[in-house]
């Protein structure tokens, strides 16, 4: 059953992620570039996207036990079409370490270094919560931010995802 | 492991509201009640606060059997401190309930009705991830309007929460 809640809370991730990407994707490279000021965590919107990427592809690199390399971020993109070109590959590659999760795995310690040089190390179930959780934060200044360019966007929050998406939902 | 994978984001959701709760508490009423504009999806510390509050209290109350039709909110807090009692006697009623639960409870689907009354069926894990989820979308709104206030608060990432040293 943990499996289950964690291949649900994904697709709940790409739903969110999809609904606002696209809503953003839709206002054009110039207002997506705009700086919104300092007090955002990145001050555009594709940098918060380009963020968002980064974090997901570098702790897909940690899971996989492969060297994770440096994050990326707003530099690594020319464009926002660049970035969604490379995320839709990266959401097909975190689809399938998902989906081909066991029970078992969940518990298995992940060792890694983080941005700051420091070892850890967690258990993959937590840090595949981390990873949405992390998203939610961001996703919460993505949606503050096209309020402020175009107006307040759909509610991405998981009881709406479960209430009209994922009606069918359940414990298999 | 479902059970400490439910239970370990309510362990998160408890540290990240204390620790955002206390850095609005630390700039003062005053600025807590400050208006930061239409953009928000409330426009102050207090509100926002406020709202967390009433929706872990809806929801709590719905695991309960109730449904509530009253949403509560920044109107019915006279400060941070008033709001600071309640949010307490909330987070200890919380967790009662999340360390009660065993692998059975989360797999039962629990009907509930919302506010204006619509009728909804979840199994109860989906109920109890929504409201973690949405706290940390309006901890985020609160960590920005903090920045606005007095600069960066500390972070509050899930993966800090579990290095913390276990006591």
């Amino acid at each position: 059953m943990s499996v289950d809640l964690i291949r649900e809370l994904y697709a709940y991730h790409r739903w969110a992620n999809g609904r606002l990407f696209g809503l953003a994707a839709g206002l054009g490279d110039t207002l997506m570039t705009r700086d919104m000021g300092k007090h955002w965590s990145f001050p555009t919107l594709k940098g918060m996207f380009a963020h968002l990427y980064g974090a997901d592809s570098i702790w897909l690199s940690r899971w996989k036990g492969s060297a994770a390399g440096r994050m990326q971020g707003d530099a690594d993109f020319s464009t926002v079409g660049d970035l969604r070109a490379k995320w839709d590959l990266l959401e097909a590659e975190q689809r399938a370490f998902v989906d081909g999760l066991a029970e078992r795995d969940l518990t298995r310690l992940v060792t890694f270094i983080n941005n700051q040089g420091v070892e850890s190390a967690v258990a993959l179930g937590p840090l595949l919560q981390h990873v949405v959780n992390h998203a939610t934060h961001h996703r919460s200044e993505v949606a503050t931010m096209l309020t402020m360019v175009s107006g307040s966007p759909p509610d991405t929050g998981i009881a709406t995802y479960r209430t009209t998406v994922a009606k069918a939902s359940r414990w298999p | 492991m479902e059970l400490e994978l439910i239970q370990g984001i309510w362990g998160y959701h408890w540290w990240g509201n204390r620790k955002l709760f206390d850095e609005a508490a630390a700039l003062g009423e005053a600025a807590a009640k400050k208006d930061l504009g239409g953009h928000w999806s409330f426009p102050t510390l207090k509100g926002m606060l406020a709202h967390i509050y009433g929706a872990d209290r809806l929801w709590l109350a719905r695991w309960k059997g109730e449904s509530p039709t009253k949403l509560y909110g920044d109107a019915d807090f006279a400060s941070l401190a008033d709001l600071r009692t309640g949010w307490n006697a909330l987070e200890a009623e919380q967790r009662a309930f999340v360390s009660s639960l065993g692998t059975e409870a989360l797999k039962r689907t629990l009907d509930y009705k919302s506010t204006d009354g619509r009728p909804f069926a979840q199994p109860l894990w989906q109920q109890l991830q929504h409201v973690v989820n949405h706290g940390t979308h309006h901890r985020s709104e609160i960590a920005a309007m903090v920045t606005l206030t007095k600069g960066s608060p500390a972070p509050t990432d899930m993966v800090l929460f579990y290095r913390q040293p276990k006591s």
